[in-house]
This record gives structure tokens, sequence and C-alpha cells, in this order.
């Protein structure tokens, strides 16, 4: 005899207590401590900050526990609770020429005013397993910085260098009276001006756009890429405050910033310079800032002039893909019931084989396969 | 702006979840919607506890109508208890602590997801349906662009073509569910993925029928008693899904939409009401179909 | 936010439970044109608005909207009651105008200035709050279309032929158009684009 699936709600409670059980593992193995992932885990924090569009990184931290380290989840759940925050207005665009530089490197000049810092990264790192690897073992003191870099000092910006020789376009500028989008407040509008096109990259997937990014090295839409700078450091955040009648600094946060330099012949828009894509992510993140600048420049081909062909130019496919809490929502909601459509396509499918298999017989063929009962 | 409200603490959740500046916004594009009856509203659609694609959209409409005084009701497929409807249903149980129901004359809000009940529905009632894609146009055109310009000119023959080549390659119209819509003459639009069974039921509904799609940020609306036309030809008119012969085996009840259940390895089946409350209501009253427990009992 | 110079009329005093059942009720008349709704909450005081359009105000605007007033309402009492209230800034270009509060259907009567929306964007247009003096379910003009099973008998001594030529006008150019709700001292009803208008002949003044 039938019964009716019933007790959703039990099997709902059943499947979260599974969870939580499986979140905290073996007991006898200590439990993850929130310091131990912002100290040890920092890259894992910094691209949840930053996709999750949230400069926090203990909440991050938190997030990344309960997500047991599915960094899309726990991405989602920062994003969940940032959209719940009151919104008392908007930061002072952040001066990245002052940041209080911890690496900074340029692949288009040997040396260059403030010098190349590497300054921490895997980078020229033998990408070999440690067996012998001791957690709990104090690293070997970092030396201090040579004498002859201040890091305090400011560092001008490659771009900047290179635009007082007019060799590469200069800064991108709005129209008088353009109010800079964000869209959190209002849906994107195709086409999106730039400013909208980088938060919308800046929140983005950073396998999505690394894939892109890839794609424009690869001829899909060649942009003729130099790593014209990319810098990591510490930048001062300044809020306008109304009853003071100026803006006064509100705390301070780790960004990373990419400046691409591209090659261009010009076209009839534009004269030949080199012309730049853009980059800035939160925390360390050079694979996501570089894969932002290049996808940057991809969507620009039309102020350019340059000839559409790619994927990575089409601003309605790649925004519209980039951001990973939608797409996995909609990928993962296939595991929703849907029955009741399925249900209609059956039906369809039923009637369709009927004609096939009557239209068969006509012919004086023997069916294929037999209808379905 | 006080420099001492950035260092407040962020408050409690709101009822419904959501903070008074979104809900107004929502219920700004709401009224468009209600303004302009199947025309797509945008709307900055918050990001919600729940994933996109599960429901964000009708959450957020929901949220945006729901008062203390009313009675919620939660479906998807049809029925109350699968497992998305409950979670949805806790949602608000927990953040507003309204009044629930699975009794769909009782219900003064109903969110849904793939139906639409099979009662009639009254004045007093809104139908708030989850919307996955709101763009009717958009599986024959991706392009966002280019669907604007289409709404925009009434520019409508895409989509009959495509209803057209149908027919032509299989002598009917083959689309079964988000079966699209005609409002008033003006706006094709996406009824959401209910079964074209459902179509009819919102032509004149007398209750209030809002779209909201969370992930796609569009919001639409028919107001009461709005003329929605399922798009056909004058030779291969609209047709809805029936089941000639075919009985709820739980309340006997016919010409509903229904679910197919397997029975066995051997592929026997059996057809029970999608729309459970329907089918619950109907045994109570005293229906049986001949699979009910009851139903042997009351033959003999 | 500067101190207002003298006491602000209260607003609502339950924001999230108040908010919610004045919009039940604009819902509710935007989808049933011509239907009279009791306003569930009156604000008192606030400037040169009727205690309905008060509350209509602080229903549906905020910091991210633009409001125009017309003259008799644009009083330095009205623009610091909607500022504290609602956040909302105010604008003299009635294109720019996504609420604008009228004290009588005179700006209406006849070619006028509020946004109308665009093709692609019909949603673009400005909602009008005209205070009228009655409302009734009476001879004047018949109202139908989405929201009205059959046709609704609607009328009132504030709106004259010159208005509802206007409203017949707007309906004409759906989906653009304004969208109109109509408050007196104590209910409010709404006529929006989507609604037909048949003028009665014998209701000329």
């Amino acid at each position: 005899m039938y019964v009716a699936v019933k007790g959703g709600e039990k099997a709902i409670k059943n499947a979260h207590t599974l969870f939580a059980a499986k979140r905290r593992g073996n007991e006898n193995v200590p439990g993850l401590r929130l310091d131990q992932i912002t100290e040890q885990l920092s890259f894992a924090v910094d691209r949840v900050m930053g996709e999750g569009s949230l400069y926090d990184p203990e909440l991050a931290a938190m997030a990344i526990r309960q997500a047991q380290g599915d960094l899309i989840e726990a991405i989602f759940l920062i994003r969940a609770y940032r959209t719940t925050l009151p919104r008392f207005g908007y930061a002072e665009p952040i001066e990245t020429g002052k940041m209080a530089i911890e690496r900074r490197i340029s692949a288009t000049f040997k040396d260059l005013p403030g010098g190349q810092v590497l300054g921490p990264t895997f980078d020229y790192s033998h990408r070999l397993i440690n067996f012998d690897f001791d957690a709990e073992a104090a690293p070997e003191t970092p030396p201090s910085s040579d004498e002859d870099i201040d890091l305090n000092a400011e560092v001008p910006r490659v771009s900047d260098i290179l635009g007082k020789s007019g060799m590469i376009e200069p800064d991108h500028q709005f129209d008088e009276g353009h109010e800079t989008g964000d869209l959190t407040r209002t849906p994107i509008d195709f086409p999106t001006d730039r400013d909208v096109r980088l938060q919308n990259l800046a929140r983005g997937d950073e396998g999505f756009l690394l894939a892109l990014g890839y794609s424009t090295q690869r001829g899909y839409a060649r942009s003729h890429p130099f790593a014209g700078e990319i810098r990591f450091g510490e930048v001062e955040v300044e809020f306008f405050a109304e009853e003071l009648g100026f803006a006064v600094p509100i705390g301070t946060m780790e960004v990373t910033e990419c400046q691409m330099i591209n090659q261009f012949k010009g076209s009839a828009k534009a004269p030949p310079a080199f012309t730049r894509g853009y980059g800035l992510v939160f925390g360390q993140a050079e694979r996501k800032a570089m894969s932002m600048a290049l996808v940057d420049r991809s969507l620009r081909w039309k102020e350019l002039g340059e000839e559409f062909s790619a994927p990575a130019q089409d601003q309605e496919f790649v925004l519209s893909h980039s951001d990973n809490i939608q797409a996995t929502g909609f990928v993962e909601h296939l595991k929703l019931p849907h029955y009741v459509d399925f249900q209609a396509e059956l039906d369809l499918i039923r009637t369709m084989r009927k004609e096939f298999d009557a239209q068969q017989n006509e012919n004086g063929d023997e069916p294929k396969m037999e209808a379905a009962q | 702006m006080s420099l001492d409200q950035l260092t407040n603490e962020a408050p409690a959740y709101n009822f419904a979840y959501l903070d008074e500046q979104t809900k107004r916004m929502i219920r700004r594009a709401i009224l468009k919607g209600i303004a302009v009856p199947g025309y797509q509203v945008p709307f900055a659609a918050r990001e919600m506890p729940m994933p996109y694609g599960w429901g964000t959209g009708g959450v957020q409409v929901t949220a945006s109508v729901l008062g203390e005084s009313d009675i919620l009701k939660v479906i998807d497929q049809g029925a109350d208890d699968t497992t998305n409807a409950v979670s949805i249903r806790n949602f608000f149980a927990k953040t507003a602590n309204v009044d629930l129901t699975t009794h769909t004359s009782e219900a003064t809000v109903i969110q849904t997801r793939h139906r639409i009940p099979e009662e009639e529905l009254q004045e007093h009632q809104t139908l708030v349906y989850q919307v996955p894609i709101p763009e009717p146009l958009r599986f024959l055109e991706p392009r966002e662009t280019e669907t604007r310009k289409m709404h925009a000119l009434s520019e409508y023959g895409l989509i009959h073509v495509k209803l057209y080549e149908d027919i032509a390659t299989h002598g009917h119209i083959a689309t079964t569910y988000a079966y699209p819509v005609m409002v008033e003459g003006r706006y094709v639009m996406d009824p959401s993925p209910t079964p074209k069974f459902d179509n009819p039921k919102m032509h004149k509904s007398k209750a209030l029928q809002l779209f909201g799609a969370g992930r796609e940020k569009r919001i639409y609306a028919l107001p009461p008693h709005t003329d929605v036309v399922s798009l056909d030809f004058e030779d291969h008119p609209f047709t809805i899904q029936e089941w000639p012969d075919t009985k709820c085996a739980m309340c006997g009840a016919e010409g509903v939409y229904f679910d197919e259940v397997i029975l066995d390895d051997a592929g026997n089946n059996m057809f029970v009401c999608s729309d459970s409350d329907y089918c619950e209501t109907r045994q109570s009253e005293g229906h049986l179909g001949p699979l009910n427990a009851d139903y042997k009992e009351r033959m003999q | 936010m500067p101190m207002p110079q003298q006491a602000i009329a209260q607003g609502f005093t339950d924001l999230t439970h108040q908010s919610q059942q004045s919009f039940k009720a604009i819902m509710d008349a935007m989808a049933q044109p011509g239907k009279i709704y009791d306003a569930p909450h009156k604000v008192d005081n606030a400037g040169a608005l009727n205690p309905v359009a008060a509350m209509t105000a602080l229903t549906l605007c905020d910091a991210e909207t633009l409001i125009y007033l017309d003259e008799a309402l644009n009083t330095p009492e009205t623009r610091q009651f909607l500022a504290f209230h609602t956040g909302a800034a105010t604008t003299s270009d009635p294109q720019k105008a996504q609420f604008a509060f009228l004290s009588s259907a005179e700006a209406l009567e006849g070619d006028h200035n509020f946004n109308m929306g665009n093709h692609e964007y019909p949603d673009q247009s400005s909602t009008v709050i005209i205070a009228v003096n009655d409302l009734a379910n009476q001879a004047g003009v018949t109202l139908s279309g989405p929201g009205i099973e059959t046709s609704r008998a609607f009328a009132s001594s504030s709106l004259n032929q010159q208005f509802w030529q206007q409203a017949e006008a707007n309906n004409a150019e759906y989906p653009l158009g304004i969208d109109h709700i109509f408050v007196t001292e104590t209910q409010l009803a709404a006529l929006p684009r989507s609604t037909k208008i048949k003028l009665d002949p014998a209701q000329g003044e």
C-alpha cells in the first residue's frame, strides 16, 4: 500500500545534524581555531574576503571553518551576511600609490624608482612536498629589507612613470557627473561602463577569470600583455565625515593591485600607445588580480576600436557568469525536485514515441523499440 | 552620516529577514510590476541565506509583502512537505513568526515553485512564484540587450517561429512547462516552470500573482482579473496535459495534475494528485482512490 | 545629518509593521484600480502633506528616490519632514522624480512633464500622489482593465474633465505612462497606467 513520502522536515534536521558531525570529524583531533586559519591559511582567507566582497579576516576564517574548507560555500556565507549590514556610505577611493609595500614587482623594467621588492611569494619556490614539514617549528627569521629600499616611502606606480612620457594611455576618466555604479544596489544594465565591470570582476570567481584571462593569452582576443606592475601591501581607508567636513581614516586593508600593460597598434579611435588592464583585489591574490586585469583589458575592445572575436570580450557573457554564488546556486538547484516538469516531459516523450511507432508501422518497418509503458 | 554609527553593532535580523530599505526597494518594484502586467522590472536582488536558484526571488517578494497577520503556505511541486518548501516555510517561521498553513483556502500568501494549487484562489490571496529564468525569450536569444529590445518593440516573431517549428517537426507544440503566455495583449511572459496544465489558472485569476527571480534580478506581476493567454496558432490551439481514464490512487480525483509514482522494478505505476493539500482535503471529505488504505475497508 | 531646527512630526511609531500595512494597502489599491481603501495609518503634521500622502511617502521613499513637490506642498516643513524620515532628496525637475506629491490634480490637467518611462524601461516612470477631497465608487468615469473584473465606477469632486482626458491619454501611451495614487485625509485609491478610462459625457464640468 502506498504511503506518500512525508517528513521532509525531519529529514532536513537529521541531514544538518549529520553534517555538523562530519564537519567536526574525529573529536580526538583538536578543533580548528580561527587564529590558526587567519594566520596559517591566509590565501584562503583573502580569497573569501575578495569574492565575498567584505573585508574582515576573522569573519572569513569563521566562514571557512563552518564551510569545512569549501571556499565557495564560505564566500556564500560572507555574501549572505554582508547583505544584511546597514550601509552608511561609500569610502573615499583608496590611494594605492601610497601603499605600504610588502611586495612590488614589474616585469617591464629591470629596475625602477622604488625598486623591485620580491617580498613573500610562492614564486621561484620548487613545488616539492616538504615531507619533513614541522607545523610547530619556528620559521627562520626573515632578513630585514635592503637599506637602499625604504618600504615606507611612497612608491610611484609604473603606469604613472610611463604616463609622464605619454607612452601609455592616461588613467580612465569618466564624463563629468558620472556616478560610480554599484551592482549590489542597481542591477547591471548592458552594456555597462568600466566601473561596474571592474566591480563585477573584483567579486568574480577566480577560476572563471583565470580561464578567461588564459584564453586571451592563447589567442582568443589576444592583447599582448606585460605585467607592468603587481603590488601588494597595506593601504589606508578613509571615510568622508559630513559633520567634520573632511575625510578621516577608519582603518587599513591589504590589497593586491595589478597594472597590465598591453601593446596597442592604434585604431581609428585611438593613437598607438600602451593600454591598460586593471586588477584590484582584497588581500594577497595575485592570480586573481592578474586575471582580472587581462579580462578588464579584453572587455575594452569597443572603446579602443578593436575587433570582436572572443568570449573574454563579450561583456554580457563574462559579467553574467562570473559570480560563483549565482553560478553554484543555479547549477546546484538541479538537485531540487523537478518531478512536475519531468512528468510533463515524460508525457510528451510518450506521445511522440507513439506517433513515431505509428509512422514506422505505416511504412511497414518494425518498430525499433517498444513504446514505453 | 555620523561616525558613531560606523562603530555600532549590526542589528539583529529584521522581521521577515530583509532590512526595511531592501523591502522598500522591492515594494517599489512590485508596484511597477502591477502597473505594467507581465513586464519584468529590474530590482537589486540581495544575497539571501539560501542559494540562488532555490527560491531567493520568491523569498524576497514574500518577505516584502508579508505582515504579522498573514497566514503563509509554501509549496514545491504542489506539495507542502517537499524539502525546499519545508526549508522556506521554516525560514519564515523563524524570521517572521507568522501563522503557517498547508490549506490553500486558509492561506493569505502562498509561495510556490512549479505549481498553482488546484483550488481556485480568491481575491484576498497573493500567489508568489519562484522564477529561475524570467525571460521567456532567453532560450531563443541569450542576450539581455536583444531581448529587451524585442519586448520594447513587441517583436515576438521569434517565439512564434520556435513554436511553429515544433509543429512542423512534431505535428504539435513540444513545450510542456514554462509555456509562454501573452499578458493583456502586450508582453510575452514566462509563467515560471509550471506545467502548461496550470496556465489557464493564471488567466483572470482573482488572486494577485507576483513573480520573483532573485539571481536574474527581476520582478513581475499579474493583478487580479488580468488577461493571460497561452501562445498558440489558429490551426493548433493551446491544449493542456490530460490523463484520460486516470484517477488519483489516493483520493480518486480526475482532471487534476498528477505525479506518477513507480511502484516496483517492473515499472508498474500509479498516479496521485500533485497538489498534496487538495488530495488530503478530498480524502478527509471521504473521497478515496483505489490504492488508499481506507478504500478496501469502505468497499467491504 | 544636521539636527532640525524645530520639532519634526512623528513618522511611523513601528516602522516595520506600519510600513508593511501601508504598503499592503497601496499594493492592493494598485492591483485593483479605483477600489477605495481606508489608510491603515495616518501621519499628521507632515508639513503640507495630507496624512495619507505622508503615509505613502514614509512607505515608499528613501535615500534612493527623488521626490517632486508642487508649489503648495513645497514648504520647508514638508522638505524637513521628508528629509528627516525618509532621507529622500527633492527635485524641481518632474522628469527626475520617482515620486511626485501634488496638492491637487491641477498639474495634470493637460500637458505635464512627469516621467513616462521609456519602451525599454517603462518602470523608470514617475508615480504621482495626488491629494483629493473625496473618493467614491459612483458615476463619474468607468474604469476597466487589469485588476478590474468587468468595470468600476469611480469619481472624485477634485478630478475634472481635463484631468480625466490626461489620464485617458496616459493610458493610450501604455506601457509608458505615470501611475496615480489618490489620497484623501483618510483613504486612498490608485489609477495605474494600465487602466482604461471611459469618460461619462454627462459628467462634464
